[in-house]
């Protein structure tokens, strides 16, 4: 395991377009929720994954597990930076490398409850390099929480710095009040800014923001100032998403005629990506760009096929090649957080082959190396897929270099069919 | 004589011929007690309902919990909807004492699948005549009670659903009087749904219903009335047994061909296949004789013993006329050997569709079938999905035009695209149907109005009562197949119903308009229009088109042509944006799924030149109309 993302699902008020797992004034419960994400760590690994985990752990083979440095290659500067402890705790298959708080609204949980959640991580079987309480999450090679700017009050900011964590993502949006509040934000544009100021003040250096593409009433101009402000601060990596109406979501029920239309969007990505890219940011992956070293690890993880713990309600985990998710619900977590188990995905070889062979093709610079891929799953389970990113590559959907292919950049913005096709023909 | 009292005399002659004679009666009494019959009706007046109960009444099913349980195809149930005609042998014990074998078929009534009704007559002796007493006589009551006359069955007219509130009981009377010079006052009165009258019509159906003539003793004949395939059993023909008996290890000979096979098994329905020693003269049966070659053997066939290869064969069917004719590819298409095989299996189930082999441009290698109206092709299409698992593009359904050429030929062409060049085609003639359509009078007006929309000549006008009027039209038939039987139903709150028989061939002004993607012409697209309508035809498909296609990479052109000339035309601009830029954290499997679906829905994709054009494309423009 390399990655440990934690689930936190509360929320003040519910955005007209998520369909993310969070609930409203269910703040009560957020200590009974902490002391249950506690026991799920505690429990680790699941039941039903124990014998599997032991094994893989004593065969520790090493073409399952990508190179140990390959989360740095890209980025040399993290690397330099990072390479020691990352070295050392890749050792062991059991403990984290990167730490995510995810939600929902992971700053709702206040100092109090964020201190009891990390020191109850640290000292968990999953704890990295035998339980270093003193030195925090440190630690770990990559700690980053969420943050709503509503929420992030300066003595939270700063328990979050004495925690130890080195990276921050502001929920931003959008720095267009009108836009924030057609989609029923709760912050203004100010409240941003001046959350990531503190947050620069308080020395953290890898901050990250999210901002939404497909706003109602949403221009150029207006992104291009939201853009503009952002990158001027100095934050180091931005998430760009696309609005999508998510089926139940009031947005979906009763969109707004200033909706910007698929051609409107798909020329605001483009200006997005050409405006970030002339400013020194590395456009990574689909939704990602960041500053040369400031990639996020954690998700990098996620793209590159690699396993991880999901902790807490509706959270998603990778363990032994197998990927399972906990139910939606609050309730029977606090009152059962081991048994909470929704699904486990059984898929054959091929069909992990093409699954990752597809996360990574999100991976715009580092791309899909079908050398690596055929080591991983086996020559005979990735011939296939091998010949239809042939196929794509003469298509011109896809560029091929040696063994490597990557997506085409204009191709970016209706990648879903390429993918489509990289999964099954 | 009214129906009533012939029903008396035939009670009073049995009694009195039975007595004299009761020692030799045993020796009859395989033929003496067998009833075969049949359940006919218009569409909804309650045949599968009756027939349960009868199943019911007799032992045959204990519970009730499965409504219409004849109708066993997926399809029935969901429709509600009886579209095969099924057999199933009852004993019953009458009221005199006596045992019985009822053989009941319990019939379609939509007109689509009158080929059924007409067959099922042929094993039978007498016919049960439903009226729902809430609708009264309707299109289809009539049609098929003539079936039954014209085939010399008894015939037992019954109003159902008496049940009903709304139920007119006398009214139906009237009308069997009136329409078809049945005795009303005859009729007996049931409810199918709580029971009422059954026994009665019981007793009715073994007195009035004639007992099967023919012996055990003269050579075998039987008529092949449907037949299906089983994968392990090869075709089982369904049989009336006019003489002679069957037998596992005897042997049989179909007469058409001299072909000759071993019998491994006789049966009849219960409804379900049921083994048996043999089947005799007067039954109706299956014969398993592990015939596995499929053409070998039609509905409509003899089968009679090769030591008497002299036997005459049984009268077959008559030819059915298609209606409606489409071309159904396969969308993969190497599976064109699969769909072979599949519509010569089906057609042993459905022998009313006809079937040819085509190609197309943009399609490929393919078949055009001909259907005996659109719920019959729409439930083809669907057998041929379900059950024998083909994946399916079926083009837009046409009639067959009588197209005359400039050097004084004429040719019948059912595909739009096989029309020779305009300028080679001196004119064209349409098919036309005589159509009655049976209203209740209130609803005249409206109907009136839609038939004008649809290029119908009002031929006749008549009121069989106070309440209802028969309209007659001559009508043109491609008009029929683009909606015209919803919007009848829905213009009378549905009381309205119909009916028609070919007419002849009627010229009129007729343009040929080709569809073209991204400046390929899809053959399978082309249409026949009469030329007034045809640009806003074409709008109106251009217009479904452009939604139903996806966008793609780039942008597609649709345009409707007639000859070299453009009169329609939209653009389906370039995909601009298909991506998953959404924070859906470690969630992958969400994504995989997503892509997942997108895959299947691609497998679905017909290639038209470089544009992927989904199967509904072909399809739903039947419904262009709408
Ligand atoms: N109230 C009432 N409803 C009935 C009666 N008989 C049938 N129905 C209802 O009428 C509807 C049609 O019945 P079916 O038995 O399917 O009619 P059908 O004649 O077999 O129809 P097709 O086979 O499609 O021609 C069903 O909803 C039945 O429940 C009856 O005696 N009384
Ligand atoms: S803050 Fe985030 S999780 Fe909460 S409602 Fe808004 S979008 Fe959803
Ligand atoms: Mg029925």
């Amino acid at each position: 395991m390399k990655g440990l993302y934690v689930h936190v699902p509360f929320c003040v008020s519910k955005c007209a377009y998520c369909d993310f797992y969070s609930l409203l004034g269910r703040q009560d419960s957020i200590e009974s929720y902490v002391q249950s994400v506690l026991r799920e760590a505690g429990a680790y690994p699941p039941s039903f994954l124990r014998r599997d985990l032991k094994g893989e752990l004593s065969r520790q083979n090493p073409s399952i597990q990508p190179p140990a440095n390959e989360a740095l290659e890209d980025f040399p500067s993290a690397a330099d930076s990072r390479q020691s402890t990352y070295k050392k705790t890749s050792e062991s298959a059991q403990t984290f490398q990167t730490l995510y708080l995810g939600g929902g609204t992971p700053s709702l949980l206040g100092p109090q409850n964020l201190t009891t959640l990390i020191h109850g991580l640290l000292v968990s079987p999953l704890a990295p390099c035998g339980r270093e309480l003193e030195r925090g999450v440190t630690s770990v090679v990559e700690s980053t929480i969420e943050i709503n700017p509503e929420s992030a009050a300066p003595e939270f900011l700063q328990t979050v710095k004495n925690l130890g964590f080195n990276r921050l993502s502001f929920g931003v949006q959008s720095l267009s009040d009108c836009e924030l509040k057609s989609v029923g934000r709760i912050h203004t544009s100010a409240q941003a800014v001046a959350a990531i100021k503190q947050a620069q003040k308080l020395g953290f250096k890898n901050i990250s923001a999210d901002l939404i593409i497909g706003l109602p009433g949403q221009t150029w101009t207006s992104l291009y100032a939201s853009l503009e402000t952002l990158v001027k601060m100095g934050i180091q990596h931005l998430s760009v998403y696309c609005l999508a109406l998510e089926e139940g979501t009031p947005l979906a029920e009763n969109p707004p005629a200033d909706l910007p239309s698929d051609e409107l969007q798909a020329h605001l990505f483009e200006e997005t990506r050409a405006y970030l890219i002339s400013k020194g940011f590395v456009h990574y992956e689909i939704s990602n760009f960041a500053l040369p070293g400031f990639a996020c690890l954690h998700n990098l993880n996620y793209w590159r096929g690699g396993e991880y713990l999901g902790l807490g309600p509706a959270a998603a985990s990778h363990l032994a090649g197998q990927r399972f998710k906990n139910y939606p619900n609050l309730d029977s977590y606090i009152a059962d957080p081991t048994g909470q188990i929704e699904y486990i995905e059984e898929l054959s070889k091929k069909e992990k082959a093409a699954e990752e062979a597809m996360l990574r093709l999100r991976l715009l610079k580092e791309g899909l190396d079908t050398i690596a891929l055929a080591q991983k799953f086996g020559t005979d389970n990735v011939e296939d897929i091998i010949t239809r990113l042939q196929k794509l590559s003469q298509e011109g959907l896809l560029v091929k270099d040696g063994s490597r292919f990557r997506l085409t950049p204009s191709r970016i913005m209706t990648s879903n069919p390429i993918f489509a096709r990289v999964i099954a023909e | 004589m009214k129906i009533h009292e012939k029903f008396e005399n035939y009670c009073q002659s049995i009694r009195l011929f039975l007595v004299p004679f009761a020692p030799l009666v045993i020796l009859f009494r395989c033929m003496e007690n067998i009833r075969n019959f049949c359940i006919i009706a218009h569409i909804d007046h309650g045949k599968s309902t009756l027939a349960d109960r009868m199943l019911e009444m007799t032992g045959m099913i204990h519970t009730t919990e499965n409504a219409q349980v004849l109708d066993s195809m997926d399809l029935e149930r969901e429709r509600g909807i009886t579209i095969k005609a099924k057999s199933v042998r009852m004993p019953f014990k009458s009221q005199d004492g006596k045992d019985y074998i009822l053989n009941l078929i319990d019939t379609p009534g939509h007109v689509d699948f009158n080929y059924e009704v007409s067959r099922s007559l042929k094993a039978c002796e007498g016919a049960v005549l439903l009226v729902d007493a809430s609708q009264g006589v309707e299109a289809q009551t009539i049609a098929n009670a003539y079936l039954a006359i014209d085939a010399g069955l008894e015939i037992i007219p019954v109003i159902n659903k008496i049940d009903l509130p709304n139920a007119m009981v006398e009214e139906c009377r009237q009308q069997l009087q009136d329409s078809l010079g049945i005795p009303g006052k005859s009729a007996l009165l049931v409810s199918a749904k709580d029971g009422t009258g059954v026994s009665e019509l019981f007793e009715a159906i073994v007195m009035l219903v004639p007992p099967p003539k023919g012996s055990s003793d003269e050579p075998l004949k039987c008529l092949i009335f449907d037949s299906f395939y089983d994968t392990y059993r090869g075709v089982i023909p369904h049989i009336r047994i006019f003489s002679g008996s069957l037998k596992h290890g005897d042997k049989i000979m179909i007469k058409s061909t001299g072909q000759i096979h071993d019998v491994d098994e006789v049966g009849y329905f219960t409804p379900g296949l049921t083994p048996t020693g043999q089947i005799t003269a007067g039954e109706v049966g299956y014969v398993g004789a592990i015939i596995k070659k499929v053409g070998s053997i039609h509905v409509g066939d003899t089968i009679i013993s090769p030591e008497h290869p002299e036997t005459e064969g049984i009268p077959g069917f008559r030819h059915t006329q298609p209606m409606v004719f489409c071309g159904i590819y396969p969308i993969n298409t190497n599976d064109y050997i699969k769909l072979t095989a599949a519509l010569e299996k089906f057609q042993l189930n459905d022998s009313s569709i006809i079937y040819e082999k085509e190609s197309s441009a943009a399609l490929g290698w393919g078949y055009r079938l001909g259907f005996m109206g659109m719920l019959h092709m729409e439930i083809t299409l669907e057998r041929l999905k379900r059950e024998y698992g083909q994946e399916l593009i079926a083009t837009m359904p046409s009639v067959i035009y009588k197209v005359v050429t400039t050097d004084g030929q004429f040719a019948m062409i059912d595909n739009p695209s096989k029309f020779p060049d305009p300028t080679r085609i001196d004119h064209i003639e349409e098919p036309i149907i005589t159509l009655r359509v049976f209203v209740p009078t209130e609803f005249v007006g409206p109907i009136m109005a839609l038939s004008d929309e649809k290029r119908a000549k009002l031929v006749a006008m008549d009121h069989p009562d106070k309440k209802r009027a028969v309209l007659t039209y001559e009508f043109p038939l491609a008009e029929m197949i683009t909606g015209y039987y919803d919007k009848l139903k829905s213009v009378s709150r549905g009381y309205a119903s119909m009916d028609y028989d070919f007419l002849g061939y009627h010229a009129g002004d007729f343009v040929k308009v080709d569809i073209l993607v991204k400046e390929n012409q899809v053959d399978a697209l082309s249409f026949i229009s009469i030329r007034e309508s045809s640009q806003t035809k074409s709008r109106g498909l251009i217009h479904k088109l452009r939604k139903l296609i996806p966008r793609q990479n780039f942008e597609i052109p649709l345009q409707a042509a007639i000859g070299g000339k453009i009169i329609a035309r939209e653009d389906i601009v370039a995909l601009r944006k298909d991506v998953l830029a959404k924070c859906y954290g470690g969630d992958i499997t969400r994504k995989r799924k997503l892509l997942e679906k997108q895959a299947e829905g691609k497998k679905k994709m017909k290639m038209v030149g470089s544009v992927e054009v989904p199967q509904e494309a072909f399809l739903l423009l039947l419904k262009m109309e709408e």
